[in-house]
């Protein structure tokens, strides 16, 4: 049977071979794939335009979305593999997840426009349907970051847990990064990204981040809430590999990194520079 | 001629955006649906581009594809401009076709190819762009023996 090898039909994988092939895992890796390849794609025109946007060229913006969104959708893929295929693939994560895909849709589609079109597409009340267009960003924003949320829960009730850390580190990672990104991006939205500052901004910037030097910038904090979601779970990870032990591991990452978001959400607060000029 | 070159172009423009909700919107397990999209529209509409193209690319005065200048002096005519839209509309719906067909085999969500469509009708070459470059995260592998 296995002579016959050269009539084996073959498939198309996605860039991980690991992982398994079913709806959600294909769907997650489909859209980390699709925001890699806008990143690529988009190299030209942030070379070319030479436009800026407070102080930022115009286009930094959406490769930092294309870069975040990739990194978000490929720890989904990931760390779904945790949990059993029936779970996987069921309702909850199917609902959540396209509900999420969605929403990167939408976020990818405006923020490109508003790009293109030298606006912004954050914080932009100038119009009526610019307006709504945020306000529906924001519904998106929440989605992207739930989806996570409903993941760390049923690896909570169903997961893998032969590797401690990895699955405990799952479960912590996605949640209070959830809730943390919440917490800072719904604060952000009330008030503006700056403290004490207009929106404009200007003046000295982080590289390439485009945080700002000279004023509170509540973008840091955010960063950092956000991407819990991948060193927590990876922490757990290598704690399992290298055999640390895992709880302490786990616990002590979340910590760290909850204290450093605290600090810089209310360093930003009180109108201080997270590097000051 | 009776025909002016803004019925065409009405024309051209629907039978391409019918194409386009075909291959984006509808199912794809009728061969005879795909067929409209792929080939039929395509078709009809490069068609239309020979004869275009036939009839007045090589008659405008000072026009010609050796520079920049020439090129824009032939878009001055309004066939000729004309027959250039026809060319965008004809290549880039076939294009979307081959990308349509591709990503299904990829067993990509139509979710997902969706803005890779669009972007293909609204700015051709950058939606083939990324259809490529999300391709090339794919590898073929062998089906597992039963």
């Amino acid at each position: 049977m296995s002579s016959n090898a050269t009539a084996t039909p073959s498939i198309h994988m996605p860039l991980i071979p690991a992982l398994d092939d079913d709806h959600l895992t294909r769907l997650f890796l489909a859209l980390a794939l699709f925001q890699l390849a806008c990143f690529v794609v988009f190299i030209p025109a942030w070379l070319l335009d030479t436009r800026i946007l407070d102080s930022a060229a115009i286009w930094t913006k959406p490769q930092k979305f294309h870069i975040s969104l990739a990194l978000h959708f490929a720890t989904l893929a990931v760390l779904a593999q945790l949990l059993p295929r029936d779970f996987r693939t069921g309702p909850l994560m199917i609902i959540f997840g396209y509900l999420a895909a969605i929403s990167m849709i939408y976020e990818f589609a405006y923020i490109g426009l508003k790009a293109a079109q030298g606006g912004r597409s954050h914080f932009n009340y100038d119009t009526p349907a610019e307006s709504t267009a945020y306000a529906l960003m924001g519904v998106g924003a929440v989605l992207l970051v739930f989806v996570a949320m409903v993941l760390a829960v049923q690896i909570w009730r169903k997961g893998d847990r032969s590797r401690k850390g990895l699955w405990l580190g799952s479960i912590i990672g996605l949640s209070t990064g959830f809730a943390l990104t919440l917490l800072v991006a719904s604060t952000m939205s009330s008030t503006s990204r700056y403290v004490g500052a207009p929106l404009s901004g200007g003046g000295e910037v982080f590289p390439f981040f485009g945080w700002s030097r000279e004023y509170g910038d509540l973008r840091p904090s955010h960063f950092v809430a956000l991407h819990l979601m991948q060193t927590v779970p990876l922490a757990g990870y290598l704690a399992n590999r290298f055999r640390w032990p895992a709880i302490p591991v786990v616990l002590g990452v979340t910590a760290l990194q909850i204290a450093l978001c605290l600090a810089l959400f209310y360093q930003a607060l009180a109108g201080q520079p997270i590097w000051p000029t | 001629m009776a025909i002016t070159p803004e019925q065409l172009f009405s024309w051209a423009s629907t039978s391409a955006m019918l194409g386009w909700l075909i291959l984006i919107f509808l199912p794809r397990r009728w061969p005879a649906l795909l067929f409209v999209p792929r080939y039929l529209i395509p078709f009809g509409l490069s068609l239309l581009y020979a004869g275009l193209a036939l009839a007045h690319i090589f008659t405008v005065e000072g026009g010609g594809f050796g520079s920049l200048d020439e090129v824009a002096k032939l878009f001055t005519k309004k066939e000729v401009l004309l027959a250039g839209w026809v060319h965008y509309l004809a290549f880039d719906l076939f294009i979307g076709g081959w990308i349509a067909v591709e990503a299904d085999k990829l067993g990509l969500a139509r979710l997902i190819q969706a803005p890779i469509l669009v972007a293909t009708f609204m700015l051709g070459p950058l939606g083939l762009a990324l259809f490529l470059t999300m391709r090339a995260g794919y590898f073929a592998k062998e089906r597992a023996a039963a």
